[in-house]
């Protein structure tokens, strides 16, 4: 024992997460988040709930069968998915579902039809004259869309679908004077809608588009003296900006500027020793604040968890296995450097 | 009291459009046998939520399915189907066509659930067009947005809108400026007042009033954060988006630079150990040969003052030696990095 120790260390409840996830039907908490009122949730529960556990290296059974075919009941046919049963489709949940069959590997090269005809919903939903990426049907806009547009057809090698260089647009549009990003053009900067604009550029290999230094200094400057990130200036820190910040940093190569060992205490502090993580010390643990804590421990290489990439959200591990052609085009990328040194 | 109150009225809302439906127009959810991230719905949910899917199935518009998504959106806001089903009665039923004023109260009298709900503020925007003015009762129902959270996101966004579409600049303006006296750290409020001012203003006009404005609420508290933000942003990032000559706006801003630099040595000799003054020495110091040095000194009292961001500050400091090599009479970091 090193008695120079004088603060005991936090541990991190490596399988009382992994109970609290695989028992979620169980637990008292759902009231908290109110969600027999949030059946819309379902999907992205699910996703916080299996990325998680993937992340925790899970060897229970995370009940495939049962998953995929509530899963393809929410299909439509125009190609996206609705949240549930009948519910028209949108961006976001066909997104989720996106992430969900990766997590399941579900085999999409064995179904071409499927894959273009989500692609097409996702694309149909591109704004020809501003180049924005609209919620549904009924034309909501703002960059979350932008950034669920991007990565599901990215992973679904369909980005010749629609006009990248109009969404780029976009998103530079919504780029404020503190080099961060708003939901819309004009609109504050935030962490979230700065995470999904980093992300959607990251992925189209446009990070050159933008100040990189300038969004490094305001991501840095969301870290509190309690180790967090807040969102926005003069806001509380809150566990979830701790992967909207960090998965940022680590896109644009500049993780080391923060605290890493500050922010790691943060969400440390944030556990229930029953298991799941909370917004902030001492509040009720959910699913999502459980999520995004692991997976920005997950980031920093902690714990031996699978580690996470940070512009998918799914393990780099399963992304290298299942997404071949991402793979390829971040070599190409690496020799054409190589090339241009010489 | 308001909220017991449309509490009991939702309560009576929900029988009796639970009435209009016959037992036999239900459709029961898919449920497989043991779903994953699960929820336990309320028995009145439940039956709602039967008759919603079965009106969906048979693609009913009618004034009874127009009720329904009332009673679907009290208890489950999120669902956005059931907007869309909404405007759908309320654009295609001529008993419907002409009331986008009973829809904005009936918007009005459910706002107190909606301040995080997308699906809301995107259907209010929609009717709030269709009504085609400002609807009496819209600043009142904001403030009251305001005060339950005047950091709330979409409320700023709708706002932002809301001035765009009817051209609500010099009012605003004047409200902003309440909100900001009245919540100094309220960062919406300060970028939304970048907003109404430097989107379609000239720069040489108002660059020098707001900058003041700036100033004013940091000398009331160095700490100020979005005080600070506002005022860099209008030094650095203005000049070249705003209205206006740009080669004039340019030279301006050098000249607000000068000024900057003053104002901030002054807080730094005035205030105990203030990052903000600092951070913003850097900038102006860190663009030119002949303040390299001043820029690397003040970076190196950062690593101090500011010490979560110690690994930012050094990497600054070594970009700036970088820049300037002439100045490496410097030891290599001596500090190390987290």
């Amino acid at each position: 024992m090193d008695k120079k120790e004088e603060v005991k260390e936090i541990p991190f409840y490596y399988e009382k997460h992994e109970d609290y996830l695989l028992n979620l039907d169980k637990t008292e908490e759902r009231d908290a988040i109110g969600y027999y009122t949030n059946d819309h949730l379902r999907i992205p529960g699910g996703y916080w709930c299996i990325g998680a556990l993937h992340l925790l290296n899970t060897t229970k059974d995370l009940k495939d069968k049962e998953m995929i075919t509530f899963l393809k009941s929410c299909s439509t046919p125009s190609g996206g998915f609705g949240a549930n049963l009948l519910q028209d489709p949108s961006m976001t949940s066909t997104h989720y579902v996106v992430l969900l069959f990766s997590l399941y590997k579900v085999i999409w090269n064995k179904e071409t039809s499927e894959i273009e005809k989500i692609a097409q919903y996702v694309s149909h939903l591109q704004d020809k004259k501003t180049g924005s990426f609209k919620g549904d049907d009924w034309g909501e806009v703002d960059l979350r869309f932008m950034y669920c547009a991007v990565s599901s057809l990215k992973l679904l090698n369909q980005l010749s679908c629609f006009d990248v260089d109009k969404a780029c647009e976009f998103i530079l549009k919504c780029c404020n004077p503190d080099g961060a990003f708003g939901g819309v053009p004009g609109a504050e900067s935030h962490a979230a809608y700065t995470f999904c604009a980093v992300g959607a550029l990251a992925i189209l290999n446009k990070l050159h588009l933008i100040d990189l230094d300038k969004l490094g200094q305001w991501l840095v400057k969301r870290q509190t003296t309690e180790g967090g990130f807040n969102g926005r200036p003069e806001k509380l820190p809150d566990v979830c900006y701790s992967w909207w910040i960090l998965s940022a940093l680590y896109m644009i190569k500049r993780d080391h500027w923060c605290n890493k060992d500050a922010l790691k205490e943060f969400i440390l502090k944030c556990q229930d020793e029953e298991g799941g993580i909370s917004d902030r010390q001492g509040n009720q643990v959910d699913v999502f604040h459980t999520f995004f804590g692991i997976a920005a421990l997950s980031l920093m290489g902690q714990y031996s968890l699978k580690l996470i990439n940070p512009l998918y959200a799914l393990p780099q591990s399963l992304l290298d296995e299942l997404f071949p052609h991402l793979h390829q085009q971040q070599s190409t990328i690496s020799i054409k450097k190589k090339k241009k040194k010489k | 009291y308001q909220r017991r109150v449309h509490g009991d009225y939702q309560e009576i809302m929900i029988k009796e459009v639970e009435g209009e439906w016959a037992p036999t127009e239900r459709l029961a959810q898919f449920e497989p046998e043991a779903p994953i991230a699960p929820i336990d719905y309320s028995e009145k949910f439940k039956t709602i939520m039967d008759i919603f899917r079965y009106a969906l199935k048979i693609d009913e518009v009618s004034l009874r399915a127009y009720r329904l998504t009332a009673a679907v959106i009290f208890l489950n806001s999120g669902n956005y189907t059931a907007w869309y089903v909404r405007r759908k009665c309320l654009d295609s039923l001529p008993e419907l066509k002409d009331k986008v004023k009973e829809e904005i109260e009936y918007l009005d009298i459910i706002a107190h659930d909606m301040a995080k709900v997308y699906q809301y503020w995107h259907h209010r925007r929609l009717i709030v067009q269709k009504f085609g003015s400002l609807p009496p009762n819209e600043y009142a129902l904001l403030e009251k947005f305001h005060e339950e959270d005047d950091k709330n996101y979409h409320m700023w966004t709708y706002r932002m809108w809301m001035t765009e579409q009817f051209h609500l600049w010099d009012a605003e303006y004047k409200r902003v400026t309440a909100k900001i006296e009245e919540n100094p750290k309220n960062n919406s409020a300060w970028s939304y007042r970048y907003f109404l001012q430097f989107h379609h203003t000239e720069y040489i006009k108002i660059g020098s009033a707001e900058i003041d404005f700036a100033k004013s609420y940091i000398l009331k508290d160095p700490n100020n954060e979005s005080a600070w933000v506002y005022y860099k942003g209008i030094v650095y990032f203005s000049p070249s988006k705003c209205v206006g000559d740009k080669a004039a706006n340019a030279s301006l801003a050098e000249k607000f630079k000068a000024e900057g630099e003053l104002f901030c040595l002054k807080i730094r000799s005035s205030v105990t150990d203030n990052r903000f003054c600092r951070s913003f020495l850097v900038d102006i110091y860190k663009e030119k040969k002949e303040t390299a040095k001043s820029a690397i000194d003040i970076c190196i009292e950062l690593i101090e003052v500011d010490k979560i961001r110690k690994n930012y500050w050094l990497w600054m400091k070594d970009k700036i030696l970088l820049s300037f090599p002439e100045k490496q009479q410097y030891e290599k970091s001596q500090h190390q990095y987290y």
